[in-house]
């Protein structure tokens, strides 16, 4: 990376990824992208991914953080079980961030559940990024 | 030990004075400190004629409550061990040359990757940089470079030094005050703390006469207030005192002890700013006064009367003092058999109890020393996927660990079949790699992959995506996938690929399979890496095949037409044959594969599992 500016996020290993059954993947992508940016190294899983799916790419791939993009209305449960999974492998040091079709009243409940941000479709990106870096630092 | 510090690890590569009086001040604070120490140990182990039990007394006064570990960081092994140290410290602290600082790796710049938390603190003479960083930093040449020695003594007489070492332990102090404000702020970094400095820092308000009002800092006889008269020593019939006379009203008290009320008119005497105009006349008055009584009778007549005056006592005599037994401040440690007396924690803590520890053995805690990379390698070996993964990492950061790591399981390869599999963007290398495993996991084999896409050249990032197209291969058992990112190396793999295979290689998957950046004509690398390489070619290659005649054409074991499903992928096929019955040498195969069906993979993979892995030039499916 010598010629490469040093990001926010340089060398960070960032996991992006899409529980659950929705077929949208353009804002996992912005996403993917805007971190790739912001100088993480993001793994993308693709669509439709179950939370222990997440959990072993998760622990395979020693990633820093997890992102999960949901859009489907699922994010309690999905976050819930990627979060319960990591926990069980021991990995519960790894924060999780939830992304996506979040209404405002189930932040709170993310939050405690353990979940480390909540961003929405109307989080700046810089905003998001900061706080990742914030949270990896 | 308790204390406010307790939970802090410091390591101190400290000898002498200056860098272990900083540790033993963070000891006694509650900070476990470690002394890492080279085979013949801390040179003041050595220094004073005298012991106590086994130690050293001057190494003794000034390392208790310590643990001791030898570790010789001139070797790989020692330098590997010290980042272990440092992953788990807060703090490192040293006093050794620039040179050796920078040579042995304790700067932050070193350690950062190991631990990027580490507070790194290195005192030395005068920087860690810059035109005098080696120049010999005593405790006598920083005294005698920065005007103390200049100012001490009396007039006339030769310079001369404070009686104790000032300059080390100011450095001492200094060390763990910068230590400790990093600590607080919870980030890592440098301090770079000159003694030099240290010492111009110290001469505080003699410099801001000088810089500010041209004032030359001077000696003064019997060591007298350069403002205040009388403020200085004087003799007695039987050693000496130090009388500080510095408001009107002492000075009429005084004068009316000594029976001399005459002096409260004098013009000369009756004001401070009267006595300082005409110290010569006061002293001349007050000089054979004090020679005509002891210390103690004057202590007797001037304390009474809140005169600020006190014996001059000797070192010893201060030691025996009721204050300093009131303090606490002559402590005992039991230690082997032997009693260490020593000047206890000047910092008292309110509602805490003080504890002392003995100074340590060379290398007494050596066993408590985290073992290097022993704990991953383990896990490596055991094939556990945690450890794998935490493994790769180490190696892929270039980590100490990492690098121990790599010599500890190089004794363990040549188990894995490694295959690279390489080949222009777009040729579909992630889906044959995912159905060339679930071939290879469906006839009991275990299999590794390691997948290097490019990195931003702009921002260093990566979107490692190969996942995407690996479905559901991806959760089986015996399938451990990596994902690495170039970062800036050049050939299609990343800089640690071919340490992150010999990992996988001695974590015994039977194939670890190697997939590399899209590549164009030069990105070769990987016949370094992997002993069977297939080069993946997308239907339609065309004029692409002249291309690719001079790069990686040479390097393939296999051809790979894959998307055989589509149209052109025969003619593609035909075109590489034609190519490579020019060639000359051992032949080399193409299979046509369509990964997304399956087609032809199974071919692919017997003619891989086959002992030579050598094909005829034909077209094999």
């Amino acid at each position: 990376m010598s010629a490469a500016a040093a990001g926010p996020l340089a060398g960070k290993r960032i996991l992006i990824a899409k529980p659950g059954l929705d077929g949208h993947d353009a804002g996992a992508k912005v996403i993917a992208l805007a971190l790739r940016d912001a100088g993480a190294e993001v793994i993308y899983t693709g669509l439709r991914k179950s939370p222990e799916f997440i959990v072993r790419v998760a622990l395979d791939e020693d990633v820093a953080a997890v992102g999960l993009s949901i859009l489907s209305g699922s994010h309690q449960e999905l976050s819930r079980e990627v979060l319960a999974g990591l926990r069980a492998a021991g990995a519960g040091d790894i924060p999780v961030f939830v992304g996506g079709t979040i209404p405002p009243q189930d932040r709170a409940s993310l939050l405690e559940a353990g979940v480390r941000g909540v961003f929405t479709n109307d989080t700046p990106l810089a905003q998001m990024i900061d706080e990742l870096a914030r949270v990896l630092q | 030990m308790s204390g406010p510090l307790s939970g802090i690890v410091v390591l101190e590569v400290g000898h002498m004075l200056a860098g272990p009086y900083c540790g033993m001040l963070l000891a006694d604070l509650g900070a476990e400190v470690i002394k890492i120490e080279p085979p013949e140990g801390d040179i003041a182990r050595r220094v004073s004629p005298h012991k106590i039990g086994a130690h050293n007394a001057y190494f003794a006064s000034l390392n208790r409550s310590k643990k001791s570990v030898v570790l010789d960081l001139a070797s790989d092994d020692g330098r590997a061990r010290l980042r272990s140290l440092a992953a788990r410290a807060h703090a490192l602290v040293t006093n050794l040359r620039p040179a050796a600082i920078s040579k042995l790796g304790l700067t932050y710049d070193a350690l950062k990757d190991a631990n990027p938390n580490l507070v790194c603190v290195a005192l030395t003479g005068y920087g860690l940089e810059g035109s005098h960083a080696d120049r010999p930093a005593y405790d006598y040449v920083i005294q005698a470079l920065t005007g103390v020695m200049a100012i001490t003594g009396e007039p006339g007489g030769p310079p001369a030094k404070t009686g104790y070492s000032a300059v080390d332990n100011s450095a001492g102090m200094m060390g763990a005050l910068g230590l400790l404000a990093k600590i607080v702020e919870g980030k890592g970094g440098q301090i770079d703390l000159s003694m030099h400095d240290v010492m111009l820092s110290q001469l505080n308000y003699l410099a801001g006469a000088w810089l500010n009002a041209g004032e030359r800092a001077q000696r003064m006889p019997r060591s007298a207030h350069p403002y205040i008269v009388p403020a200085q020593v004087f003799e007695t019939s039987d050693g000496w005192l130090v009388v500080f006379i510095s408001h009107d009203e002492f000075w009429r008290r005084f004068c009316l002890e000594v029976g001399r009320s005459d002096w409260l008119q004098d013009a000369r005497f009756a004001t401070m700013a009267a006595r300082r105009e005409n110290r010569e006349a006061v002293l001349a008055a007050l000089v054979p006064l004090f020679k005509g009584g002891s210390s103690a009778s004057w202590m007797a007549r001037l304390a009474p009367l809140g005169v600020v005056a006190a014996p001059v006592e000797t070192m010893e005599q201060a030691l025996g003092s009721d204050l300093a037994r009131e303090r606490d401040m002559v402590i005992a440690i039991e230690c082997g058999g032997a009693t260490l007396r020593a000047v206890g924690n000047p910092i008292r803590i309110a509602g805490a109890t003080q504890g002392y520890g003995p100074p340590p053995a060379l290398g007494e805690h050596n066993a408590e020393l985290p073992p290097v990379g022993s704990s991953l390698a383990g896990g490596v070996l055991a094939r556990e996927r945690r450890a794998i993964a935490r493994a790769i990492s180490e190696i892929e950061n270039g980590s100490a660990e990492g690098e121990a790591l790599s010599r500890q399981l190089a004794a363990h390869r040549g188990h894995a079949r490694v295959i690279g599999i390489t080949g222009p963007p777009g040729a579909g290398k992630s889906t044959l790699v995912a159905a060339l495993a679930k071939e290879l996991l469906a006839d009991g084999s275990s299999v590794a992959v390691v997948a290097v896409d490019p990195s931003s050249p702009v921002s260093g990032g990566a979107l490692l995506g190969d996942r995407i197209r690996m479905g559901e291969v991806q959760g089986h058992d015996e399938i451990f996938i990596r994902s690495l990112a170039s970062r800036g190396h050049p050939g299609g793999v990343s800089g640690a690929t071919h340490r992150v295979v010999a990992l996988l290689d001695a974590a015994r998957f039977d194939y670890v399979l190697v997939e590399t950046v899209g590549a164009g004509q030069s990105e070769v690398e990987i016949a370094s890496i992997a002993p069977t390489r297939l080069v993946i070619c997308p239907p339609g290659l065309g004029d692409d095949v002249q291309a690719l005649k001079a790069g990686i054409l040479e390097i393939a074991d296999a051809f790979v037409v894959n998307k055989a499903d589509l149209a052109g992928a025969e003619r593609t096929a035909r075109e590489l044959l034609a190519m490579l019955a020019l060639k000359k040498g051992a032949a080399v195969p193409v299979f046509s594969t369509a990964a997304t069906t399956g087609q032809g993979v199974a071919e692919l993979a017997r003619w891989l599992q086959a002992p030579a892995a050598r094909g005829s030039a034909a077209l094999a499916a």
